[in-house]
């Protein structure tokens, strides 16, 4: 099923909950709305969901104007981060409530439950209550609970965050397989954007009620369209600051005290005329070289402090009053103090614009 | 999915329930009124008319007097009830039609209904009035009584056909959801708060007594309050009240509620506990034999208990104690059921009282008495104000335990307060009969008053602050 | 939020401390607080004592037992003999009619009005949740006056007045639990106000109507609450004096604090151990809710007016 937000706000006195959203979804997307706690993403899934009435707007599904439909008559599924299990019932009761109340025979009941449950792999605990399970099974309970009438679109509300940090890795990929196999819309609301990354076919940004960018994960992460998405998204995060445009007879360069970085033609086009700029670049995308070499190529900065990941090492090097976090290997031994250089790969630069905090490379 | 939807749009959930109510009601009603009155219409003829059974005869509005002659009754309106059975049957038809439910069609129901409901009300006190002398009555009655259950039935089914019909309007279903949920409440809180307040002021602008009761009420204007003003005893009341509230107040729902508070906080948890449980006694005994305990307290020797304890202490003088201290003991007897509550609000608030805080001011140095002082009670504050006002607000209308214990006495209005004039003078044989009205000015006084107490109450209380909007919008 | 007025947790508690930072020895300022508790519960106690006592002996001179010449001793189970008496067992099964509409009555209305006060919007909620909040501080009594106007008027209804109106049980059952009503609301609110929003939202997506939610959802797990709600509201019925004493004339429909008082009025020849029977008899079940379920007893009483929690 496709659906479609058509300016959709919501209000609530003087708050904004969700400000003008506009976005549509394929039949058999998997969408994730990604954003800070507050961001409005939730209410937004809740307007789809039909619980929150939307102030102004539309909500499509399938071309139809669903604003007006009670919730249980837009046939949806949804996982709550509560899971939201009723503890009265056994998993059993809690998977068929759906189907009890479309009033399904007993018989039919009995076996789309067990079909489900068997899916979930938590054929054997029908009888439990949701009490006596732990995180993980709860979760798949819901998950159960949601498929089991076979909704045409599933809604997340961040489904993972109340379960530990291995358990969550697995969930993902089995949500992630089962969307596919059985194909349904999806929209996944989640802070994590590792998460949204790995899951999604698109994310939603979204900041303060307003949507900020609707992309395909590798388009968000390579070409963020502003200084919020460009910080928000991957970690570690963008180094972010604030630099001067000179130009040098053909060559441009973007400068901050002793910090010189030449910018590519086609990147430094984009910048002329501007004084001041924001640049970005991520800490994958410079090199560090240990070392205070006579050449002149890159920029001089001391250690600052290192901070090791295990794969790598993530050094925050200052440059007088900037702090650069890049990523380094962690076979290199760094001291706090060592003078180090600094090599940007000036192609991954992102360029924006300090007034508007619009990218000045992808708008 | 859109199967699913259009579905939805079309069959409003239950549909179908409010037509056969609607149809057992209008042939009910039809059966009851129509059919005689479409006899008495096509054969108008005088014999015929008498030959009528008094059920017939008291429906259609007509008597038969004992002496021969035809007696109409008041009840023109009468003739609402056949076309409310008419209009019932038309609809329940209608209705069994898929589809076809519409707004105006509950409100028609609704508003017919009421009418006829109305005017068959009268015309059952009609032929009441004529079956003082005359034999149709008691067939009458029950006819109309099955008329005005009909009619019941003609508004439920009015109500269902609504709800049918304006589910498919969100904007409707959503009020009218909450309606459902809210309506018994409301219907009780309207009939036993609203409607008697109402009454109690216009109780207060007659005359009506006992002694007058079969009389139509007269209006009298605010006599009933003059008198009320300018009663020998009226100053004496309102001291009483005064007096009544303020000491029970100060020495028991305050006073005593927080030394108990401190106390049991300062004992073991479980003896603290215990005797928190031992002051809820006096609240859930029931109030006549708690004051029957209080009686036997005070009771003369050699029966009383206080006397006996007297007598080995070598006291000489041992009376009755309740008439001799009428006021000890009614402010006692009210504040040892009042000094549980505020004893709880204030416990819990103690408990609440993060322990780092008393531990940092004891590493301070400071004892008990400057921990309770300096800590506790300033942190006390709120709930304070709390069970004042709270308390303020119950006390001033109560007056079960006075009566059981004084019933204002001894002597003239020794120990009467406000509330117990007010319900002495209306439902008590005082002086001879029940001054239902004069009753009702001290009673509609004393809700004006709480009134204007209970806005002040919920403005301190910031009460718009401590209500929560719902998380989920109702569509 | 006024502090103190809401949810009430508790962090520590000032006994505790007290213990930890004291040394074991009990000193006459740990005695004090022992002993003030002790003299101002006594009262209670006496009174309590002396229903017991009075219950089982002939006469009674202060707490002691005294035989007709007035000698020690004098034990006796006479003072049951009422229990051969139609009339008490009729006043027993009122006061229980009474007791049961209670729970019932206050129980279902108010866990239906609460739920819409506590999670549906709808015009005039506001101002209902405050009236409910005052009426139940300010119990309005003297609208008695007004009320029996009504009663009276229900009472001439066919049919519907032989069970609610004026001197039927009805009557006072139905007042009494509109009375309690504001209560019971405020109470409910305060239960249904804590569960969860996600399970609501979910069972809405499951298919469930709101009514649905309420009783097959919501209402289960609020089920210690409405326990002891029903318990509350049992003993309420059951002691009532003042409503069923103003609205029922006669034996017939009198229950059981009206009968103990119809013999011990201050005029009439008080048969005070006959009345301490009859009052143990009525405090039975009374004292049987007590010992089971003190803490529950403790919150109701408390719980109702902590405000906005």
């Amino acid at each position: 099923m496709r659906v479609e937000l058509n300016e959709l706000t919501k209000r609530w006195g003087n708050v904004t909950g969700a400000d003008n959203i506009t976005l549509d979804i394929q039949s058999g997307e998997f969408v994730a709305f990604l954003g800070p706690s507050g961001c409005g993403k939730t209410t937004t899934l809740l307007m789809v969901a039909g619980i929150y009435k939307p102030t102004a707007g539309e909500i499509r599904f399938d071309d139809r104007v669903v604003n007006q439909v009670a919730p249980k008559d837009r046939n949806i599924g949804m996982v709550f981060q509560s899971y939201a299990l009723y503890p009265h019932m056994s998993v059993r009761q809690n998977i068929g409530y759906p189907l009890k109340l479309k009033k399904s025979p007993a018989a039919e009941m009995e076996q789309r439950v067990q079909r489900v449950a068997d899916m979930m792999g938590i054929g054997h605990l029908l009888d439990r209550r949701p009490a006596q399970l732990s995180g993980g099974q709860q979760q798949r309970v819901a998950l159960g609970r949601a498929l089991v009438k076979e909704p045409s679109l599933l809604l997340f509300d961040e489904p993972l965050s109340n379960l530990d940090a291995r358990l969550r890795l697995t969930m993902r990929s089995e949500i992630k397989r089962l969307q596919l196999d059985l194909g349904i819309t999806s929209i996944y609301v989640t802070h994590d954007q590792v998460e949204a990354m790995t899951m999604a076919d698109r994310i939603a940004v979204m900041q303060e009620g307003k949507l900020q960018a609707y992309a395909p994960p590798n388009d968000l992460y390579e070409r963020p369209r502003t200084i919020f998405i460009a910080g928000f998204v991957g970690n570690p995060p963008m180094n972010l600051f604030d630099v001067q445009v000179l130009r040098e007879g053909e060559r441009l360069l973007a400068r901050r005290q002793d910090l010189e970085i030449e910018l590519p033609p086609e990147r430094g086009v984009r910048a002329a005329g501007k004084e001041e700029i924001v640049a970005g670049v991520r800490p994958e995308d410079i090199s560090l070289i240990p070392g205070a070499a006579a050449s002149s190529e890159g920029a001089q900065g001391e250690v600052f402090v290192v901070e090791p990941l295990g794969r790598d090492n993530l050094v925050d090097v200052r440059i007088d009053d900037l702090h650069l976090f890049v990523l380094a290997d962690p076979r290199q031994p760094l001291q706090i103090g060592d003078p180090v250089r600094l090599q940007f790969d000036g192609d991954k630069l992102q360029l924006f614009d300090p007034e508007t905090e619009l990218s000045l490379l992808w708008t | 999915m859109s199967t699913n939807l259009t579905e939805s749009a079309t069959q409003a959930p239950g549909a179908g329930r409010g037509r056969w109510l609607l149809l057992a009601a209008g042939l009910v009603l039809l059966g009851v009124f129509v059919l005689p009155w479409l006899r008495f219409v096509i054969i108008a003829d005088q014999r015929v008319a008498l030959s009528l059974t008094g059920l017939q005869a008291a429906t259609i509005g007509v008597v038969e007097t004992t002496d021969g002659g035809l007696l109409y009754s008041s009840s023109f309106w009468l003739f609402l009830a056949p076309l409310a059975g008419i209009v019932g049957l038309a609809l329940g038809a209608l209705n069994l039609f898929p589809g076809r439910s519409a707004p105006w069609q509950g409100l028609l129901t609704l508003l017919v209904s009421v009418a006829s409901a109305v005017a068959v009300w009268g015309a059952f006190s009609a032929s009441q009035e004529v079956a003082q002398k005359e034999k149709v009555a008691v067939e009458a009655q029950w006819g109309l009584s099955l008329a005005f259950l009909a009619l019941l039935l003609l508004l439920a089914g009015g109500l269902i056909l609504l709800r049918e019909a304006s589910s498919q309007k969100p904007a409707f279903r959503g009020a009218l959801d909450a309606l459902n949920f809210m309506a018994p409440g409301t219907v009780l809180v309207i009939v036993f708060f609203f409607l008697p307040a109402i009454i109690l002021f216009i109780l207060s602008l007659t005359d009506l007594s006992s002694a007058n009761f079969s009389e139509p009420w007269t209006y009298v204007g605010f006599d009933n309050y003059k008198r009320m003003f300018s009663d020998r005893f009226f100053p004496k009341i309102l001291r009483n009240t005064f007096q009544y509230v303020a000491l029970t107040l100060l020495f028991f729902n305050v006073g005593l509620a927080l030394l108990l508070a401190l106390l049991t906080a300062h004992v073991s948890r479980r003896v603290g506990f215990l005797f928190r449980l031992l002051w809820l006694l006096p609240r859930i005994t029931p109030s006549v034999v708690y004051i029957v305990m209080w009686q036997r307290i005070a009771q003369q020797p050699p029966y009383g208990i206080l006397n006996q304890f007297l007598g080995w202490l070598g006291v000489e003088n041992q009376p009755y104690w309740i008439p001799e201290a009428p006021w000890v003991f009614v402010v006692l007897v009210n504040g040892f059921v009042g000094a549980s509550f505020g004893m709880i609000i204030f416990t819990s608030a103690i408990e609440a009282i993060p322990a780092d805080l008393i531990i940092a001011a004891k590493v301070d140095g400071a004892g008990d008495l400057a921990v309770i002082r300096d800590i506790t009670l300033p942190l006390l504050r709120w709930p304070l104000l709390f069970v004042v006002t709270y308390q303020t607000l119950s006390l001033l209308v109560s007056f079960e335990y006075i009566l059981l214990l004084t019933n204002g006495g001894p002597g003239l209005f020794t120990t009467e307060v406000w509330a117990l004039t007010a319900y002495k003078r209306a439902l008590q044989t005082y002086f001879g009969s029940n001054q239902w009205a004069y009753g009702a000015a001290w009673g509609f006084v004393l809700v004006l008053i709480g009134a204007t107490l209970s806005v002040i109450y919920l403005r301190v209380f910031r009460f718009n602050d401590l209500v929560q909007e719902p998380k989920i919008d109702v569509l | 939020m006024p502090d103190g007025l809401g949810p009430v947790k508790v962090v520590g508690t000032l006994s505790t401390v007290q213990m930890t930072l004291q040394s074991r020895r009990i000193t006459p300022g740990q005695a004090l607080p022992y002993l003030l508790l002790t003299l101002t519960i006594l009262p209670i106690l006496a009174g309590y004592a002396w229903v017991l006592v009075a219950t089982f002996s002939q006469r009674t001179n202060g707490l002691l037992p005294r035989d007709a010449q007035g000698n020690l001793g004098g034990l006796t189970l006479e003072n049951w003999q009422f229990l051969a008496e139609p009339d008490v067992w009729k006043a027993t099964l009122n006061s229980f009619g009474i007791g049961m509409s209670m729970v019932i009555g206050v129980g279902a209305v108010s866990a239906l009005a609460a739920y819409a006060l506590s999670r549906m919007n709808f015009p005039g909620r506001k101002g209902f949740l405050g009236m409910t909040m005052v009426l139940h501080a300010f119990r309005p009594e003297m609208l008695l006056i007004a009320i029996f106007q009504v009663l009276l008027f229900i009472g001439g209804i066919p049919l519907i007045g032989n069970l609610f109106g004026f001197n039927t049980v009805g009557g006072v059952a139905l007042v009494m639990v509109t009375l309690d009503l504001p209560l019971g609301i405020w109470l409910m609110k305060g239960f249904f106000d804590n569960l969860s929003w996600d399970m609501e939202r979910a069972a809405l997506i499951d298919g469930a109507s709101r009514f649905r939610v309420w009783w097959e959802i919501l209402l289960p797990q609020i089920r210690p609450g409405l326990a002891a709600l029903s318990i509350f509201m049992f003993i309420q019925g059951w002691n009532a004096y003042l409503i069923p004493f103003t609205f029922t004339i006669g034996s017939k429909v009198a229950n059981l604090p009206v009968y103990i008082n119809s013999f011990s009025g201050d005029t009439s020849l008080v048969s005070w151990n006959r009345v301490a029977a009859i009052g143990l008899f009525q405090l039975i079940p009374v004292l049987i809710f007590f010992i089971f379920t003190q803490e529950a007893l403790l919150n109701i009483y408390g719980g109702g007016s902590k405000g906005g929690s």
